[in-house]
């Protein structure tokens, strides 16, 4: 082979406006802080309110994570990942309940084993759940939005039922582990021990969900699949058998979510999982369809909003993240971090 | 015709409820740049997505490298040896341009000496090698899409109109490196529209109008018979 003749591509540097553009819905998370910040008189309220933010949007990032991916790489809408959250919640709290021994002593790493167990138990059943939920429920209605709707819908009130039979009606309450109960103090403000975690797990997970997309050859195949499918297949990669497996991923995490919330609310309910869809939906348009880091920064905005709006006005607590989606998708229609798809 | 890589007999392929290949006949040559030709919506297109699997055929036969392909799956047939570049390029935006070659080779890690002969070809791509392709120009990505067609050797190279909406210096360039790839002894069935690329790069021609084949036969000799382009693609140029 000879050489092809010269070519000397010019880079001309960005200006600041736009080398910062990018970066715009990053900056929103802090701009959001800052705003609690000098809306809330109290700065350890701030704080407090801060952490119990962060740590709902990290839980709802791990229960979102999933769904974004399988909206972008397949074009499904997963009414019934709900299903996954409260299932997972339900068992990872059963084996809690069985580990009651490790959870009930004053031991830091016994009750960090008993929950690590219960969060892997939770996964397990959710994702071998997700699995046949895939095959059966999904892999019949592909390209077809409105049976999506209905049939995951249908799949999510089954799955309900099915923790009734197999639970029974009642919530179930349950205590947080011995030494993740209570709180620390910093700053003169009152952090709960549990959100604290939370915030850590959430942090690893995405950190970890990142380094697999960026870093490996499995992640440059679920982002190039979430762009353009059709390539990805017509370069060699069965890009079915990549979805089926972020499908059960993304059940396994909404289950790792359920165990994390029901921990949180210290409570679960066989409807937990559809109650906290809505702002699972949120966080997933605002994110922008299929993108992780959108998922991330929307999961964390709603999360703090939430708090922060439920201190400074309970009442609108419930619409203002509402008003966070409407305002976002009027800056930007396609979400923050939108992925590009193929036409 | 001695030892074709890949002979279409009688692919019939539908688009939803539109008949679009009435019954392609095609043999491409091993080793050879064989140009497929043809006015608009002559199923072109369609014939190479119909290779690729994109499209199943709803009759016929495709045999590649004496195999039969028709009905396999487009991972399949990619694995079989056929690299595609699509009319759209089928560019990862959101991916680097590394990280669209890496996909792009499939067997295992990019072998050097196939990188070599990309940033020889391909300068602009070593340039920008860390940065997302969806920021290239439109003809940067166009090299992306070679590029990544020829990160790992094939059996047959599918491109779908390389030089389209590209400015002639970048045409120029693009039409160098599949003169590389054609010395390397690639064997190409390629959609052009530029009759002047394709008269540079072809060894062979299929002319297709409403779905068939229409004419088969050296390039050189369509090149040289102005009469014949313009009865077969309404073309009327001078020839240099």
């Amino acid at each position: 082979m000879t050489l092809a003749p010269e070519h000397a591509p010019k880079m001309a540097r960005l200006s600041l406006a736009e080398r910062l553009e990018p970066w715009m819905p990053v900056l929103l998370v802090p701009a959001l802080i800052l705003a609690g910040y000098l809306s809330i008189a109290s700065p350890t309220s701030w704080l407090t309110l801060t952490v119990s933010g962060l740590a709902m949007g990290m839980m709802i990032f791990v229960i979102a994570s999933g769904m974004t991916l399988v909206f972008g790489l397949m074009d499904v809408i997963n009414f019934g990942h709900g299903a996954f959250v409260s299932f997972g919640a339900f068992v990872g709290v059963s084996v809690l309940l069985m580990l009651s021994g490790m959870t009930g002593a004053p031991s830091l790493v016994l009750n960090l084993l008993a929950v690590g167990a219960a969060m892997l138990a939770a996964m397990a059943v959710t994702g071998v759940i997700g699995l046949g939920f895939e095959r059966v429920i999904v892999r019949p209605v592909y390209g077809s939005h409105l049976k999506q709707i209905l049939v995951t819908m249908g799949g999510l009130i089954v799955a309900e039922q099915l923790i009734h039979v197999i639970w029974g009606g009642e919530e179930i309450f349950i205590g947080r582990p011995e030494m993740l109960k209570g709180s620390i103090t910093l700053f003169g403000a009152t952090l709960e021990k549990y959100r604290l975690v939370a915030v850590g797990l959430g942090l690893v997970l995405f950190l970890g969900m990142r380094a697999v997309l960026r870093g490996t050859k499995l992640g440059l195949i679920v982002r190039a699949g979430v762009e353009n499918p059709e390539m990805v297949q017509a370069m060699g990669y069965q890009i079915r058998r990549v979805f089926v497996l972020v499908f059960v991923a993304g059940s396994a995490l909404a289950g790792l979510g359920g165990v994390m919330w029901g921990l949180y609310q210290e409570m679960i309910t066989a409807h937990m999982g559809m109650e906290i869809m809505i702002l699972v939906f949120i966080v997933v348009i605002i994110g922008g369809l299929g993108s992780v880091e959108g998922c991330f920064i929307g999961a964390l905005l709603v999360g703090l909003m939430q708090n922060y709006t439920a201190f400074l006005e309970p009442k609108l607590a419930l619409i203002s993240n509402i008003a966070l989606m409407v305002a976002i998708l009027m800056w930007r229609p396609q979400g923050m971090m939108p992925v590009i798809k193929a036409k | 015709m001695s030892d074709p890589i890949l002979t279409l007999s009688g692919v019939k392929t539908d688009i939803e409820q539109y008949h679009i290949l009435h019954g392609v006949d095609l043999e491409v040559p091993r080793g050879q740049v064989t140009m497929l030709l043809g006015r608009n919506g002559a199923g072109k297109t369609t014939t190479l997505r119909s290779i690729m699997g994109l499209w199943r055929p709803r009759e016929g036969s495709i045999r590649y490298d004496g195999a039969e392909i028709a009905g396999l799956s487009p991972p399949q047939i990619a694995r079989r040896g056929v690299g595609f570049v699509p009319e759209n390029m089928g560019i990862f935006a959101d991916l680097t341009v590394e990280e669209n070659l890496i996909l792009a080779a499939i067997s295992g890690p990019i072998k050097p000496d196939r990188l070599d002969w990309v940033f020889a070809a391909f300068p602009a791509l070593s340039t920008f090698w860390k940065m997302p392709a969806g920021n290239l120009s439109g003809g940067q990505k166009q090299m992306l899409a070679i590029a990544r067609a020829v990160i790992e050797k094939r059996g047959l190279y599918l491109i779908d109109e390389p030089s389209k909406g590209l400015a002639p210096a970048i045409v120029a360039t693009m039409a160098r490196a599949l003169k590389d790839l054609k010395a390397d002894g690639a064997s190409i069935l390629m959609v052009e529209q530029n009759f002047s690329l394709a008269r540079a790069l072809g060894d062979r021609a299929a002319v297709m109008d409403d779905g068939l084949i229409v004419w088969t036969g050296a390039m050189a000799e369509l090149a040289s018979d102005t009469a014949l382009q313009e009865r077969l693609m309404g073309l009327k140029m001078e020839v240099a």
